[in-house]
Order: structure tokens, then C-alpha cells, then sequence
């Protein structure tokens, strides 16, 4: 991991309390993602955006991955993908983190295990999912 | 909204003035109870009484008429050809990167992520083109995928032609594969050559069986002497209630248990009218398991002339079209 | 920032929804009639008699038969089916939307008739009435893909979501946990039903503890069955030995071995044609697939569903209560091995 280049993390959350809030490995279907840019190391800032795909039809994977993506997100930190999402963050360059393996993370713990490089990229789909 | 209120628009038809050649939709709701077995012997009886038959498989996820008429796919007198919906091509050099498809397409199908062009999940599509339509830069072109194939099997019999639709697995979009046998089945051309045309449903009560029964003018439930038989062909009663079309239904295997007297009865109604019913039958089975209807079995079996008898209710049931329709008109009248 | 403090503050104590995890079978067949509910039924009871903790759903959303079985004191000849449901321990039913259909809107409606000229519908839901000179829509057709919202230059569409079905749980007499779910008529999302259904199950299920999910799954390999098979943990098929069984269980079997999960085969009315039946065998023996158990024709079978019982508990057929235990006890010890897996 280049410590030189801004990082912009996105965390799926289960509320809109930031850095407190807890984290889920549901990806397309998480209420909130917490997204937080990191800086040689440091917390720069954290948003939170609402995750529109929580409520789609369908194709809520792709959906969520655009919505991130237009935000500038670089790197994920999840837990299960499905193949539509892993598929579309592949496409749009996002790097994918596992989870911790913990219960009940909270995003700054993610984000900590994450700088301590604890945690496992993924290259490909880790759930089954909904496929359609 | 309801299925109901907007369904109201259709209107009752009588049977006598609808189409030439009749189409006879075989259904039942409950998978098994044999609606494939009446489908294929009731078009091999039609051609017995030398009526020219279409059969159409619309059973698209598990189509098994050939299978009952000791036919394969893999034939070289049978034509396939693959069925196709429409997918969305991003044309580089008219795309601007708007990103106006990927916000347009309710699938959630399109990606477009920002300074890059747009690109397509392709089993989230459902080629309803409505990326192509709004596209300002007229960037989409059309591209295929195919999700099915349909194969036409000429003479599968002596005056039995086959029409068989198969969904390839994995794909959801079965509908689609229904839809394109019926409109080929319904085309003038096609009409033209036969006298009778029978369509074999899928189970359940869905869109895809929705669809075919909108299509026919006479709608044969098959079901069983069963609490899941009654159940199921009750879903398949509600659904032609709403769309109005002439019912009636077959009780196969009906010493499979002692509730077939009282079924009849309490299932018949001005919606639905009783035909008959077919015993359990150890010949229909070895038929079965052969690949032989077995009407065209020489010897005689109480189901056989159950069936029959079956038969020459639907014959006359069916024969003020044929009487209405000078020979020399046959063509679908326009609706 | 530090964001170690932050973190450490948080407290935990609920269990997080993702790691509960609910080994979850689905029982498919491909053809329709071959026994499955018959099946799922027994096997349900056979493994609640186990005193395993369970949950059925039944996600044959087109034609759900389970709760008939598990109503027993409801005579079927008086009542219909959803009044069952309604009548028996129902302890909770919920509408579900999964859909969207258009709706229009005549007010805005100027008459110019381009939604027919220029064929914005693709899935041909759009009509022209002559009379009243506005679109009607078709909705089963509608597939809600907002082309005619879209297109309409004076928005007389708008997109709503529609009811698609009910999701009823009741109380079993053996029990555990029933969740049926059952399609509007006409319906096009059985597979979304199916999901929806998943989801509510494995909530109950996790509520009450109970970790293993038996499901009865849908005719046929379309888009519900895809629903009711993505990310389970095991399948079971159920055949019986004729051509067409086989045609539609190969079918099947592809669509499962293209999604990876470990299955096994149950082959029923094994007697109806022992040569075949011996060639299934062969034929799933060499391809190395698992063979659970089988079943003889039963001619007082079909009088289980008349009683509206599990075949397992109606027939009190020693070999075949013992043929269900063997399977029950089978797909459970595959519970016990993929949480090993898990836990390691
Ligand atoms: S709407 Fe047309 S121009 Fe815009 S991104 Fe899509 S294909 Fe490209
Ligand atoms: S055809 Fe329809 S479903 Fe397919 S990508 Fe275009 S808008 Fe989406």
C-alpha cells in the first residue's frame, strides 16, 4: 500500500454515526456507506453517503458500486460480494478488503486494521448473491 | 393498482367467433399430474381424425412433448434456431460518457463510472432498450445475447408438426422465449397450415402461463384427485376468471385416491366445465416410458377410451369454428 | 484523529446479522410431480421428531402445497387453501412489493399518441384506446422498465411499486416454523418472492435460534428456482426414473454445478420402472453423484395429501420412515460438517 497516495475508503454501515457506526458485510443491500479519505496514514475527512441501492429492485450490487464509484472511492472494505458487485468494483478499480473477524466492527476499527494492513484483499466473489 | 381493475378491458369472446385454426392452451397449475401427456395424445388423436396440428411447448424451462413423442432435438430434420433479446452496444466513438444510460436503466445493468465509457452486465439486462431510446448521442447500438432456443420439429408425426422452446439454464427470462413461440405460432403463414394448433403451459400460474392462456381459445386444465391438485388448478381458475376465456378441466389419475366424485363437483362451475377423467394405467405408463402416445396403442385399455371420449367432447366443442370457417379463409381473424 | 479510542468505546453486545449462519437446503426437481412436497414434508417432520431445530419455507411461489400438509386438523374438502393458512396458527403475514409497474396518468395525457407510433414499450404492455384516445396498459406485460416514463414528452407515466404477493408464517403441530409465500396471479417475480421469502425466514430463523433452513423449491430451472438455489448450502433433487425426469434433473444439475453447490439425488417411484431406475443409478453412480435414498411407489401416497399429513408420519411404513431418517440424518451430518468447515 502506497502511503503517499489519498486513499478513499468506503465502509457499508449500518448508521449514519460515521466512524462510530457499525460496519456489515452487506454490501449492496447496507443502509450507509462511511467513507473515509485517508492521507499518509491519517484520517483526513469521513462523509457518509445513503446507499439508494438499499431500497432497488434489483441489480442493488452494481447500483451501490456506481454511487461509490462517482464519489471517488478507491478502496472497499466489506465483507461479502456478491459476483455482480465484485464484478462491477472490479470494473471500476475499487480494491476489496475482507472483514475483520470480529463481531460487530465498528468502521474505526475497520479503518485501524486496515493502516496495520490486517486485512485480506479479495479479488473475486466472496458470496454467492442474488443474481438476479 | 390491482391485477384486477386493470384486467377489466377484456372482453368476453365467444368461443365460435374468435380465430382459425382454434388454439387449445393444456394447463393445470400443479407440475405432474400430466398436462405433457394430454397435450401430445390430444394432438396425435386430432391428426388421427386427419386434422393438420401444431404443437407448441411452451413449457420453456423443462420442455418434454418431444420426449413423450420418442423424438429428439438433435436431429438433422429438425431446425433450431437461437432466440435472442436485444443488449445494449456502447458505440466509442459517438459516447460522450454521460452516464444518461447508466441512470435510465431500472435493471441497474449499465456502469458507467466517471471519465470512462459505460459498460454492461449483461445477465441484469433485460433488453428493454429503453438505453438505446434515451442515449442523446445516439451511442447505443444493438447487440444480441441469446437466452433460448426454439426448434421446429416437421412431422413429428404423420400431420404433426412440433414447435419446441427451450430456455437455456441459468437464464431467468422465460417469458421472453413464450412470447416469440406465440407470436411465430400466430403469424398468418403459420396459421394458415394447420387446423388445429395445441399449446403445452408451464406449471404455476405466471406470467409465462398468463400469457399463454391470453393467447388460446379454449383452456384444458389437467389436475389430479389431490388437496395440491385442487389448489394449484384453483390459482389457474382465478387467473381465467380474470381473462374470461372457456374452461375446462381433466381429472388424470383419478382412482389415485377416493376424491375424484367430489372434486368433479365441487370444482365445476360456470367458470370451468368437468371433460372426464383418465384412470391410473399401467399401458399409459409403458407407453410413457417409450416415447409412444399412446392413443396410437392397437390395444384397448379403460384409459384409452376415457381419453377418447375426452377427445370427441373437445371435437365437438371446438367444431363450430371449424364449421363458421369456409376452408378456403383461413386466416386468423384480426381481433 | 485516534482511532483506536473511538473504537474501543463502542460497545457490542448484540449478535451481528452476518455471522449468524443458517445451513440451508433446497429441495428441487425439475419436473413437477415427481414427490418433491411429499418429500420436503417428511423430511421436515422426520427431522423436527429428530428434535432438530428447524425452519421450512415453502418457495414453490407459484403453487405453494407445503402448509396443506402441515394443517392436518383443517379438513381440505371445507376450506381453501388460504383460508388454511388463515384459520391454522398463522402468526404472522406480510405483503411484499418487489415490483414496480407503470401507471398513467390521463390528466397530463395530450393525446399525441407517440407511445404507440414510436413502440416505447418493449415488452408490448402498451395498447391504443381508439375511443378514449389514451394508452392503456397491459400489467402483467408491464416489466416497470420506465420507458414510457422516460419517453413520454408530457410524463403522463409514473412508476409505483405493486404488490406482488403475501409472505405467511405459521406455527407447525410438529414445531417449527412454516413460511409460505404465494404470487399474485400472473404474476413475473416469483424470483424476487423467493428472495423476499429467504429473507424473512432466515430473520425468524435467527430470532428463534434455529439454524437449519429446508426449503421446497420451485418447478423447473427459470428465474425462481435460481432465487431459491443461489448461495444455499446444499440441494436436494428429487427424480423419478422416466425420460422427462431425467431430461429436466440434467438441466437442473447443470445450473447447480455451474453455481458450485454440493448436491445429492433422491430418486421416488423407483418401481415404476426398475430397468430405467437401474440405469439412473448407474448413470449418477458414474458421474459420482450422491444418491440419498430412495422410494418405492406407494399406493396410499397420494392419501397422505388427501389427510393432509407427511408422508413419513401418515403411511407408519417402518422402511419407509427409516429411508426418510437415513436422509434426514444424511443432510444434517452435512450441516454438521460445514459449520467444522467455518469454525476451522
Ligand atoms: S447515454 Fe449515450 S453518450 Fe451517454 S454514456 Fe450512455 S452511451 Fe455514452
Ligand atoms: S436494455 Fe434495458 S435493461 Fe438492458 S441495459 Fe438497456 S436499459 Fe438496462
Amino acid at each position: 500500500m502506497s502511503e503517499t497516495k489519498t486513499i478513499k475508503i468506503a465502509v457499508p454501515s449500518t448508521s449514519d454515526q460515521g466512524l462510530k457506526a457499525k460496519a456489515t458485510t452487506r454490501f449492496g443491500r447496507c443502509p450507509i456507506f462511511t467513507i473515509v479519505s485517508l492521507n499518509d496514514g491519517e484520517i483526513e475527512t469521513v462523509s457518509i453517503i445513503e446507499n439508494k441501492a438499499s431500497q432497488a429492485m434489483g441489480g442493488a450490487g452494481p447500483l451501490a458500486v456506481q454511487s461509490i464509484a462517482n464519489e471517488g472511492v478507491n478502496t472497499i472494505i466489506g465483507g461479502y460480494y456478491g459476483p455482480n458487485a465484485a464484478n462491477a468494483l472490479k470494473q471500476a478499480n475499487i480494491q476489496m478488503f475482507g472483514p475483520l473477524k470480529k463481531e460487530n466492527a465498528t468502521v474505526a476499527e475497520l479503518i485501524d486494521a486496515f493502516l496495520k494492513n490486517e486485512l485480506e484483499e479479495i479479488n473475486s466473489a466472496t458470496s454467492p448473491g442474488h443474481r438476479y | 393498482m390491482t391485477y384486477n381493475s386493470l384486467k377489466k378491458e377484456s372482453i368476453t369472446q365467444n368461443i365460435a367467433n374468435r380465430s382459425f385454426p382454434p388454439i387449445i392452451a393444456v394447463t393445470g397449475g400443479k407440475g405432474g399430474t400430466g398436462k405433457t401427456l394430454v397435450a401430445t395424445n390430444l394432438a396425435v388423436a386430432f391428426t388421427q381424425s386427419n386434422s393438420r396440428v401444431l404443437l407448441v411447448d411452451c413449457d420453456v424451462e423443462n420442455p418434454n412433448t418431444f420426449i413423450l413423442l420418442g423424438k429428439s432435438l438433435e436431429n438433422k430434420l429438425v431446425s433450431s434456431q437461437p432466440i435472442d433479446i436485444f443488449i445494449p452496444k456502447f458505440n466509442k466513438e459517438k459516447c460522450v460518457k454521460c452516464g444518461i444510460c447508466q441512470k435510465g436503466c431500472y435493471r441497474h445493468a449499465i456502469l458507467q463510472f466517471p471519465e470512462h465509457y459505460p459498460s454492461l452486465m449483461e445477465h441484469l439486462c433485460s433488453g428493454c432498450q429503453v438505453c438505446q431510446r434515451i442515449c442523446p448521442h445516439d451511442a447505443i447500438e444493438a447487440g444480441a445475447r441469446q437466452i433460448g432456443t426454439k426448434y421446429f420439429i416437421p412431422n413429428a408425426f404423420e400431420n404433426l408438426d412440433l414447435l419446441v422452446g427451450e430456455l437455456t439454464p441459468s437464464e431467468a427470462l422465460s417469458a421472453f422465449i413464450v412470447e416469440n413461440l406465440i407470436s411465430q405460432a400466430t403469424t398468418p403463414e403459420i396459421m394458415n397450415q394447420y387446423d388445429i394448433i395445441i399449446i403445452d403451459s408451464a406449471p404455476g400460474a405466471h406470467c409465462d402461463v398468463e400469457k399463454i392462456l391470453n393467447a388460446s381459445d379454449m383452456v384444458i386444465s389437467v389436475t389430479e384427485p389431490t388437496p395440491f391438485g385442487e389448489h394449484d388448478l384453483n390459482r389457474i381458475l382465478e387467473l381465467l376468471r380474470l381473462i374470461n376465456k372457456p374452461s375446462y378441466f381433466i381429472l388424470n389419475r383419478s382412482n389415485l385416491t377416493n376424491e375424484s366424485d367430489f372434486l368433479t363437483k365441487k370444482l365445476s362451475s360456470d367458470i370451468t366445465k368437468y371433460l372426464g377423467n383418465i384412470e391410473v394405467d399401467k399401458t399409459i405408463m409403458e407407453d410413457y416410458a417409450k416415447g409412444k402416445p399412446f392413443v396410437q396403442d392397437s390395444r384397448t385399455f379403460p384409459a384409452k377410451n376415457q381419453f377418447l371420449e375426452i377427445f370427441h367432447k373437445i371435437q365437438a366443442i371446438i367444431k363450430p369454428i371449424h364449421d363458421n370457417m369456409p376452408s378456403n379463409l383461413r386466416i386468423k381473424k384480426a381481433d | 484523529m485516534n482511532v483506536k479510542s473511538i473504537s474501543e468505546s463502542h460497545n457490542t453486545q448484540q449478535q451481528s446479522e452476518e455471522t449468524y449462519k443458517i445451513f440451508t437446503v433446497t429441495v428441487i426437481s425439475g419436473k413437477g410431480g415427481v414427490g418433491k412436497t411429499s418429500i420436503t414434508s417428511s423430511l421436515a417432520y422426520v427431522l423436527a421428531q429428530q428434535n432438530r431445530q428447524i425452519i421450512v419455507a415453502d418457495a414453490d411461489v407459484d403453487a405453494p402445497n407445503l402448509a396443506i400438509l402441515f394443517t392436518p386438523e383443517n379438513s381440505y374438502n371445507n376450506i381453501e387453501h388460504s383460508e388454511i393458512l388463515e384459520k391454522s396458527r398463522e402468526t404472522h403475514k406480510q405483503t411484499v412489493q418487489t415490483s414496480e409497474k407503470a401507471e398513467f396518468i390521463p390528466e397530463k395525457c395530450t393525446h399525441c399518441k407517440q407511445c404507440i407510433d414510436q413502440e416505447f414499450c418493449s415488452f408490448d404492455a402498451l395498447s391504443w384506446d381508439e375511443n378514449k384516445k389514451i394508452p392503456i396498459i397491459d400489467v402483467v406485460a408491464c416489466e416497470g422498465c420506465k420507458a414510457c416514463q422516460l419517453l413520454c414528452p408530457s410524463h403522463s407515466f409514473q412508476i409505483n411499486p405493486v404488490n406482488s404477493g403475501t409472505i405467511t408464517t405459521i406455527m407447525t403441530d410438529y414445531g417449527f416454523p412454516l413460511i409460505s409465500g404465494e404470487t399474485i396471479l400472473g404474476s413475473q417475480t416469483s424470483g424476487k418472492m423467493v428472495t423476499e421469502l429467504r429473507k424473512i425466514a432466515e430473520v425468524q430463523a435467527k430470532q428463534e435460534n434455529r439454524d437449519f433452513l429446508l426449503m421446497d423449491g420451485p418447478p423447473g430451472i427459470g428465474c425462481p428456482v435460481l432465487a431459491a438455489i443461489t448461495g444455499v448450502d446444499f440441494i436436494v433433487f428429487v427424480t423419478e426414473p422416466t425420460t422427462a425426469a431425467l431430461h429436466d434433473i440434467n438441466r437442473a444439475i447443470s445450473i447447480v454445478k455451474s453455481f458450485n453447490i454440493p448436491f445429492g439425488i433422491i430418486i421416488n417411484k423407483k418401481d415404476m420402472n426398475l430397468e430405467m431406475y437401474s440405469e439412473l443409478t448407474a448413470f449418477f453412480k458414474q458421474k459420482g453423484y450422491e444418491i440419498l435414498g430412495s422410494f418405492p411407489i406407494n399406493s396410499r401416497w397420494p392419501y397422505a395429501i388427501v389427510s393432509q399429513e407427511p408422508i413419513a408420519k401418515f403411511l407408519e411404513d417402518q422402511e419407509i420412515l427409516q429411508e426418510f431418517e437415513a436422509i434426514a440424518e444424511k443432510l444434517w451430518n452435512k450441516r454438521e460438517n460445514c459449520k467444522e468447515i467455518i469454525e476451522n
